[in-house]
């Protein structure tokens, strides 16, 4: 019999709160001597038990002096708790088995269903020593930014928050295994992009979506269309699209993720067509500053700005910084287009220093100024 | 709360149990020797801080709110055990080759500086692109 019974066979048999403190202090110099030598790895967690076992135990003697019986009581019970933690923990018995049974329905099921996928992730691509592009980690970085977010919307009773959040997580880490997929050519992931979990009609559309652009960007590789900016920028267009998708998977708006994914297939077909046409005429044409150029400087502001968010640092005037290096960039690009060297130029280094004042402010330097020998 | 028994002795005993495979963890990561994960640390603290919290919750009788934190703290354990499982693979057997998850403040200040080195280039291009043109135009 533990101690748990023995207090409640006390209680049973309405005994004096002084006999049931009596058993509880017994129990806890036997258990204190029990553990005197114990080194193994539960040493410290039992050390803290017992001494709150303790501080519990001093707590009800002082009631029971003061005639309280009832708080006495209570401050055993508590102490009982701490104290029966401690004997298990050095009792070296298997511990009961307390794997969480909820439906993958649920939200505690979408994210147990998560982190298991999350996990299989890490171990397949370092096992199979798999190329990393920087777009794979950021896609993860960003599972990860929702993945914490649907554990804090749970831990504060949101549950429907979290389980949106899961499914957008799981999304996102479809999407990670596609851009792995595609990094690595030969490689056959589809085992984890396999949705086990219950997804709900949006979150297997905004997958279906994934797969597509996965799909076409790798069939465009190997017709050697995929640079051409007639294609590219279609195919990023998809891609924003599917990024909404994430964001209203997030906000709980299936409208908006279905015109989402309809708008981003659409996408896709104009880069389907463009990319036949390439191949049917001249192949791949360069262009002055072709959409996977621009492409590019956004998705790497983009990333910037996800990242320095990620961290918790406030980015708003580092949004407009980056945001204005953008548009000088493009504007300059344009007017060189033009033959407008003079103006190009002003634009173009505009550009530069605003993109190095976003340097400074992103490596926090105090104050960031713009450099003049740019 | 969902599959959790209604016996506080029962409670009681799973309380222990996910305290059990947290020192379990804990110890596992200890003894790590190629690499320390940040996120496997976090989620031992988190599931140390879920678990010292749900045992306080089940003291002063919140049994649903006690059983809520037990179960982000088991889901905190199990992830940190599955993370370092996977990287006790890589470590062991891979060629050390680790894929950061977290918010590893190295990697994300590397990540940094190359995007805005790639940026950087971009304009530097569109700027000798002007001057070139330039120069060819003055001819």
């Amino acid at each position: 019999m533990n101690i748990f019974q023995k207090f409640q066979m006390l209680i049973a048999g309405k005994k004096k709160a002084k006999e049931t403190l009596t058993l509880l202090a017994d129990s806890l110099a036997e258990t204190n001597d029990l553990f005197m030598r114990y080194e193994g790895i539960h040493a410290q967690t039992i050390q803290f038990h017992l001494e709150s076992a303790e501080s519990f135990c001093k707590n009800a003697f002082r009631d029971l002096k003061d005639d309280e019986e009832a708080r006495a009581m209570k401050n055993a019970r508590n102490g009982l708790v701490h104290l029966h933690i401690a004997q298990l923990l050095g009792s070296g018995k298997e511990p009961p088995k307390v794997e969480l049974k909820t439906a993958p329905d649920t939200t505690e099921g979408a994210l147990y269903c998560l982190i298991q996928k999350i996990a299989k992730v890490k171990l397949i691509v370092e096992y199979g020593d798999l190329h990393i592009e920087p777009n794979v980690q950021d896609a993860l970085r960003l599972v990860m930014k929702i993945f914490d977010s649907a554990v804090t919307d749970l831990r504060n009773w949101h549950v429907k928050d979290a389980r949106r959040e899961a499914g957008a997580a799981m999304v996102a880490l479809h999407w990670t295994v596609c851009l792995t997929e595609m990094n690595n050519p030969g490689q056959d992931l589809s085992a984890l992009k396999a949705i086990d979990f219950a997804g709900s009609a949006s979150e297997l559309k905004a997958c279906e979506l994934a797969s597509k652009i996965a799909e076409c960007r790798t069939a465009m590789a190997e017709m050697q269309t995929v640079e051409a900016p007639e294609v590219s920028g279609h195919l990023m267009d998809a891609e924003e699209k599917f990024m909404d998708c994430i964001e209203n998977l997030i906000d709980g708006d299936p409208e908006s993720i279905t015109l989402d994914c309809r708008s981003g297939k659409l996408d896709l077909q104009l880069a389907i067509r463009a990319s036949k046409e390439i191949s049917l005429s001249s192949g791949t044409r360069p262009s002055a500053l072709s959409r996977e150029e621009l492409g590019q400087f956004k998705q790497d502001a983009q990333r910037i700005l996800r990242l320095v968010e990620y961290q918790q640092i406030d980015c708003t005037s580092l949004r407009k910084h980056l945001e204005a290096a953008e548009d000088y960039f493009v504007r300059a690009h344009r007017c060189l287009d033009q033959n407008e060297l003079n103006e190009a130029e002003r634009l173009a280094r505009a550009a530069h220093l605003d993109l190095d004042f976003s340097w400074q402010i992103a490596n926090t330097v105090e104050q960031a100024q713009y450099k003049q020998d740019l | 709360m969902k599959n959790w028994p209604e016996n506080e002795e029962e409670v009681v005993n799973r309380l222990a149990g996910i305290e059990i495979l947290l020192d379990q963890l804990n110890a596992d990561f200890q003894a790590t020797t190629w690499r320390k994960s940040s996120l496997v640390e976090q989620c031992i603290k988190s599931a140390r801080e879920e678990l010292k919290l749900s045992i306080e919750k089940f003291i002063t009788k919140e049994t649903d709110e006690s059983v809520h934190l037990a179960n982000l703290a088991w889901l905190h354990v199990d992830f940190g055990r599955r993370l370092i499982d996977a990287e006790t693979t890589e470590g062991l057997l891979g060629h050390g080759h680790f894929l950061e998850l977290g918010n590893d403040k190295t990697a994300a200040s590397t990540f940094l500086a190359t995007c805005f080195t790639r940026m950087e280039q971009q304009v530097i291009k569109l700027r000798q692109s002007i001057t070139q043109r330039s120069k060819a135009n003055d001819k």
